[in-house]
């Protein structure tokens, strides 16, 4: 490997922000140290990756396939480093990938090969192999008639959410706890659409999420785990977040590792990736629901709530490495092949800025809101959610009771 | 009974309540590690590491949450200055709480506390870190604001003096200031009630431009077009223990930036950008042009000479930037921060002059002389900024005085249309592939605007219209489709033909904001949530349109423009 | 914080960390030793291996999801139907508990366990003592002063193991369970794969034991050295061709039989992190770790190989013969509490059972 071409995530948005500057800029300097040469593209001039030193060369353009075809063509790297800028760098990737133009220049994606990373994305697929793996997942059934709603739902069992896709391309759902809301709200929905997804409830959940690192000899460890504040429905970009779990009895909280580790070998990741469950606050039961076959915004919190850097270990990994070959590059002596272990709590706030928005709601809810985060450590839960709290700027003193201020 | 912070303090210190500092180690202390990535603790009952007390060390205030406004620009100069304080020698120290940040990468400095940008937290790791002192000019706003109280603490602020980022952050001190050097600035006037403000209005006439002190991307800022906004605008007023400023707003000016840095009072260095946009929208959310293509050299000759005047009589040391308007050849003061700005990162760029590394030369006292100004012919940047109205349900994809964009990119360019076409790409926008839809108020297009769309005719695209836009091309000789509005049942409908995909962009320049038509604002989220591109200003789509009909990209990269 | 005043004195120190209980209102003492894990309190305060033991959390909010419902059965959340430990500290004790299966708060299971418990100690800056100076002595001082206590002087494991021979499940393959002080875990993976168990108190002479398929030494506290009888014992098995497997204590006696020698880590392995290499492959494993002495490998005797080596210090973890069906660890493959990823050491159990069975029959 002589030369290798990592594209970045591009401008700033809500849901792919200044993380993947840091995810980008551990992996450059991870590669740069083997003495690889490195090709970055990413239009956002204000990051540190597009900085002096850090890459060898660096392109400002659009990361549009077209774009990225025309330095690959210019460039003529050897590989290709994707999970290194969100999901935009990902998705550039796949249309790469489907255009033939990886196999024409003989591009190798390093780390988790393509094919995994567009099995994670795909619902059907992706259901069909946790079905295989016996894990469980969210079940859900599309129908087109009340009928049919019916049927889905004596399937499914209530309560139920109804999710349609109205009009204006928002997303709308309801919550149904009998037959008679159901009829209501399918009324409502086949107005706007004719397709319709029910989905069983998982209201009030606890939201988990594990960090998994995996090599290519299928080595994985969990770097930590995450616990939400808010429960399920509300996107982890707009919770509060806990490291490590505050709730999980160690039998919970090793099930799901467990699970996160088969699921990181089952889709051959590479690299790191993000496994998120529901878990039920009255049983052991829970839900398989999303993986990230990428860096995302909790591997950046959960690097810097444990000191673990998974986006330098990831691109080491994504060069061939074995996790136990590496070194844990905060001790300089121990191994990389370890999980952390804290002796701190972590929160994770959000910041919204909503109020500068003409017309927005400001309902949190499934699709993340918030452009920015702060994250606070403390000795105790209390010292870190007070600390959380002002650190947001937000004239907050923390959590206390208004009355009682002066 | 009412006690102050600062008191607290004091009582705390006496009964010797000291929170610790506490090492991050992945392990959990079970063997040895001599890490640099530090927290403190109220729980803990010593120090994980000595400190020297040498003075060799500097310390850094960060960022802070990002939010719009502040974001990763301000991580790329707290870095940057790290790197420099590294090379000259110092212990660099970084105080930061944003996971999302390269700042907080415990390899980027010698000793990072990941704690809260408070006055009391910072002062209890100042006390123990003895630095040579504090740079509090790199992390936007929020550093910003520290200055002062962490100077009434004896703390010694690196760069400008503590007391003139007061005098410039202060409005009404700033424009008195203003006043005193002969600067011309917008009227403007310091307001707490509603029935002063009716008289200062008389006077000038609107619109008005009001805006509490103490801001940053223009939150609370707003443009005020007649009486009724105004009470509107009160109505919604938050009490701020800052004042509120109020100055006239002038229409279709020029907004230009200035980024520079300054030794002693003296400016050693500056750049000059414009903004494609006329003023009033936020500097955040503007299209930023450098080196300019459009400023006469008066102008540059006149931007300089104030420039110099404030960087004296502020005795400025380090990095700050200034907002002028320009109209009819009259330079005007707008804005000024005795900081690093949003756009150092991008004009370091595309001079390939570290401005930041020249900032924190300055600050730590280097003798630096004059380095002259940059300026090519062969190339040139365009900053975009990107907006994420598709995020937000419901809300209106306009801009104005308050910020919402949420992130920027940059692109280099042999001219400006290549350039802004990169840019515009790069922010998400796309090259229409047939049709396109004019819609939105009359007033704003000009004589120019139907040049431009004339340019798109021979170019071989389809208009459509709305009902006021459709008369008003047909008087120019355009003939449009015309399409009807959401609500009328008429077919062509614009909303079945943005469903069905028939549009490709659309441009729809909006009416005053409070006084808004539903069917506009129907069009512009329609347009969001079906992702069709959408421009609502007049300046960035013709200069768009332009840049879209005429040639071919250049692929090179960063190092290949600098050579040149 | 109304909770009354409770003292940790460390037989190295001459300083008094004050703190404040939870727990049993009486003083106690033992062995200091700290514990990495972020979860499994319950787990670990039935482990008999900390018999005798204060117990150090570095994580520090304990008693978050209380305590489950603790009985005789071997199903239950639990690794054995006592609390092992001899007193618990901590930095944060949460008072107010919640999780679904809870029974108790931890606290008034400690008491009703006599155990106390002491929190609003600095942890880290206490496992950072035991670090550098080793595991220490200590004692929780509640009213009246005790003398320090050395639960190494002791052979711990006739406290923890059952008196009398037991027999559990009807299974396939007859496995002699010698018990150390065995944690309810190990018997649960074993019930799982088709065993039956004959579970004998260590001291008994399992080499009169005729009719089993394969030997388990288990966990259990303590110096291994102190086992001479056990130790004896294993040296007769080692004669025979039936499978033996070890844990962690366990791991030690077989060593010992083979003519390894042991020492005491300046600090142990206690928590759930600590990686291993399957030896000459590029298979590692995060284990679930707790013991204090470690086998001395730099000379093996001859048919023995290191079956697996700690990633971090190099120290090992665990041991093979060559062509005999022996093998031991000295992590807990059982884990509880820990990471499973080891669990497959018992299929390997199975299968050395299965094979010699058929080589015998």
């Amino acid at each position: 490997m002589k030369k290798i071409l990592v594209i970045g995530s591009g401008a700033l948005k809500i849901g792919e922000a200044g993380e993947f500057d840091y995810s980008g800029t551990q992996a450059l300097k991870a590669i740069k140290e083997e003495g690889i040469e490195t090709i970055l593209v990413n239009p956002n001039i204000a990051t540190v990756q597009t900085s002096e030193g850090i890459a060898d060369k660096i392109y400002f353009l659009p990361i549009y396939p077209k774009f990225i075809k025309k330095v690959i063509e210019k460039e003529k790297p050897s590989g290709l480093l994707l999970s290194f800028g969100g999901q935009t760098a990902l998705n550039c990737g796949v249309k790469l990938f489907e255009k033939g133009v990886l196999k024409k220049h003989v591009l190798k994606v390093l780390g988790t090969p393509i094919e995994s990373i567009i099995a994670s994305e795909d619902r059907d697929i992706f259901r069909d192999k946790l079905n295989t793996m016996n894990i469980k997942t969210a079940r859900g059934i599309v129908v087109h008639s009340l009928e049919e709603a019916f049927s889905a739902s004596e399937e499914i069992g209530f309560p139920i959410i109804i999710r349609t896709s109205y009009a204006l391309g928002g997303l709308s759902s309801g919550f149904a706890h009998d037959k008679k809301e159901l009829a209501t709200l399918i009324d409502i929905a086949l107005s706007h659409s004719s397709q319709i997804l029910i989905e069983e409830s998982l209201k009030g959940w606890k939201e988990i999420e594990y960090e998994v690192m995996c090599d290519r000899y299928g080595n994985c460890i969990t770097v930590c785990n995450l616990e939400n504040f808010d429960p399920i429905g509300i996107h982890t970009g707009d919770s509060i977040v806990v490291a490590p779990s505050q709730t999980l009895p160690n039998s919970e909280y090793q099930k799901l590792r467990t699970f996160s580790l088969s699921i990181a070998r089952a889709f051959g990741i590479i690299g790191e990736c993000n496994v998120q469950f529901a878990l039920s606050p009255n049983s052991e039961d829970y839900r398989l629901i999303e993986i990230n076959a990428r860096l995302s915004r909790s591997s950046a919190l959960a690097s810097k709530a444990t000191g673990y850097p998974i986006a330098f270990i990831a691109a080491k990994l994504a060069l061939g490495y074995g996790l136990h070959e590496l070194k844990n590059y905060v001790t300089q002596t121990t191994s990389a092949f370890f999980e952390p272990s804290l002796d701190y709590v972590v929160c994770k706030f959000p910041r919204w800025d909503l109020k500068k928005f003409s017309r927005s709601s400001t309902q949190i809810d499934s699709s993340m809101k918030s452009v920015g985060e702060v994250m606070s450590i403390g000795g105790s839960f209390e010292e870190a959610f007070q600390k959380g709290l002002r650190m947001l700027d937000i004239g907050l003193e923390g959590f206390i009771n208004p009355k009682k201020k002066r | 009974m009412s006690i102050s912070s600062s008191m607290v303090r004091n009582i705390r210190k006496t009964l010797k309540i000291f929170p610790h500092v506490r090492r991050i180690d992945t392990l959990s202390a079970e063997y040895p590690a001599y890490t640099n990535y530090l927290y403190m603790s109220y729980h803990a009952y010593r120090h994980d590491i000595d400190y020297e007390g040498d003075g060799r060390s500097v310390v850094v205030l960060g960022s802070g949450v990002y939010r719009i406004g502040s974001s990763v620009e301000f991580d790329w100069c707290c870095v940057n200055t790290l790197k420099v304080l590294h090379s000259e020698g110092y212990r660099s120290i970084m105080i930061n709480c944003n996971p999302e940040t390269v700042s907080t990468d415990f390899d980027e400095c010698e000793r990072l506390y990941f704690e809260e940008l408070t006055l009391e937290r910072v002062l209890d790791i100042l006390e123990l870190e003895t630095p040579k002192g504090t740079i509090v000019s790199m992390g936007g706003q929020i550093s910003n604001n520290l200055a002062f109280p962490l100077h009434q603490n004896k703390q010694r602020i690196l760069g400008s003096l503590a007391t003139s980022v007061d005098e410039v952050e202060d409005r009404y001190k700033f424009s008195k200031a203003l006043d005193i050097l002969g600067i011309e600035q917008p009227m403007w006037k310091e307001f707490s009630k509603m029935n002063d403000i009716q008289t200062f209005i008389r006077e000038v006439g609107y619109p008005i431009l009001i805006r509490p002190s103490y801001v940053l991307s223009g939150s609370g800022m707003n443009v005020i077009f007649n009486v009724e906004e105004l009470r509107y605008f009160f109505d919604k007023l938050e009490t701020s223990e800052h004042s509120v400023v109020i100055s006239k707003f002038i229409e279709n000016a020029k907004e230009i930036e200035l980024d520079a840095v300054a030794h002693k009072g003296d400016l050693i260095y500056h750049a000059v950008s414009e903004h494609i946009e006329f003023a009033g929208l936020h500097s955040g959310d503007a299209t930023l042009v450098y080196p300019p293509q459009n400023i006469y050299l008066s102008t540059f000759q006149e931007i300089e000479r104030i420039s110099k005047q404030i960087a004296q009589y502020f005795h400025i040391s380090g990095p700050f930037n200034i907002q002028f308007i320009s109209k009819n050849n009259r330079i005007q003061v707008i804005e000024c921060n005795l900081r690093a700005s949003r756009s150092f990162p991008f004009i370091s760029k595309v001079s390939g002059f570290n401005m930041i590394r020249l900032a924190t030369e300055v600050m730590l006292g280097k003798l630096t002389n004059p380095c002259g100004i940059f300026f090519s012919f062969n190339y040139i940047g365009v900053k975009v900024s990107y907006f994420s109205f598709s995020r937000l349900p419901g809300t209106d994809p306009v801009l104005g005085v308050d910020m919402v964009s949420t992130g920027e990119v940059g692109c280099l360019g042999n001219n400006f249309y290549e350039c802004l076409i990169k840019a515009m790409l790069s922010a998400g926008f796309s090259v229409p592939v047939k049709h396109l839809l004019i819609s939105g108020e009359i007033s704003s297009l000009k004589e120019d605007f139907i040049n431009t769309i004339k340019l798109l005719v021979y170019k071989g695209y389809k208009l459509f219209s709305t009902e006021e836009i459709y008369p008003f091309l047909m008087d120019y000789g355009l003939t449009s489709k015309l399409l009807s509005w959401p609500g009328v049942h008429h077919f062509p409908n614009v909303f079945d033909y943005l469903r069905k995909k028939k549009i490709y962009f659309i441009i729809n320049i909006p009416h005053n904001k409070y006084s808004e038509i539903d069917n506009n604002y129907t069009l512009r989220r329609s347009a969001v949530d079906f992702n069709i591109p959408l421009l609502t200003n007049t300046s960035l789509a013709k200069a768009f349109i332009r840049a879209f009909c005429k040639e071919e990209l250049t692929i090179a990269e960063w190092k290949s423009y600098l050579t040149v | 914080m109304n909770d009354p005043i409770a003292r940790l004195i460390l037989q190295k120190d001459d300083k008094e960390y004050i703190g404040h209980l939870f727990g049993a209102p009486v003083s106690s003492s033992g062995e200091v030793v700290f514990n990495t894990s972020m979860t499994g309190y319950t787990e670990s305060l039935t482990d008999p291996s900390y018999k005798g033991q204060l117990l150090v959390y570095t994580y520090p909010i304990i008693g978050n999801y209380g305590i489950p419902n603790i009985g005789k059965n071997i199903s239950d959340f639990s690794e054995s139907e006592n609390i092992h430990i001899n007193g618990l500290i901590i930095s944060d004790y949460s008072h107010h508990p919640y999780h679904w299966n809870m029974r108790y708060s931890l606290s008034y299971w400690l008491k009703k366990n006599g155990v106390p418990g002491i929190y609003g100690i600095d942890t880290r800056a206490l496992t950072k003592k035991i670090r550098e100076e080793g595991t220490m002595l200590g004692k929780i001082i509640i009213n009246h002063d005790i003398p320090f206590y050395d639960p190494n002087q002791e052979n711990l494991a006739s406290k923890v193991c059952i008196n009398e021979k037991t027999i559990y499940g009807h299974g396939k393959y007859k496995v002699l369970l010698v018990d150390l002080g065995v944690k309810n875990n190990i018997l649960r993976c074993l019930l799982n794969r088709n065993c039956q168990i004959i579970r004998v108190p260590w001291s008994s002479d399992f080499s009169k034991e005729d009719d089993y398929d394969g030997i388990l030494l288990s966990n259990g506290p303590g110096n291994p050295k102190t086992y001479h009888k056990v130790i004896k014992h294993v040296e007769y098995a080692l004669k025979d061709n039936r499978p033996i497997f070890g844990i962690c204590l366990g791991n030690q006696l077989i060593g010992l039989a083979a003519g390894v020698n042991t020492f005491k880590l300046k600090y142990g392995h206690r928590g759930y992190n600590q990686p291993v290499l399957l030896e000459g492959t590029s298979k590692a494993y995060i284990t679930s770790q707790n013991h204090g002495y470690v086998l001395d490998v730099q000379i093996l005797p001859p048919n023995w190989k290191i079956l697996f080596q700690n990633i971090n210090d190099g120290s090992c973890e665990g041991l093979i013969h060559e062509n005999k069906p022996f093998f031991s660890v000295q992590f807990h493959p059982e884990a509880s509490g820990g990471p499973i990823d080891t669990e497959f050491l018992f299929d390997w159990f199975i299968e050395c059972m299965h094979s010699s069975n058929k080589l015998y029959r």
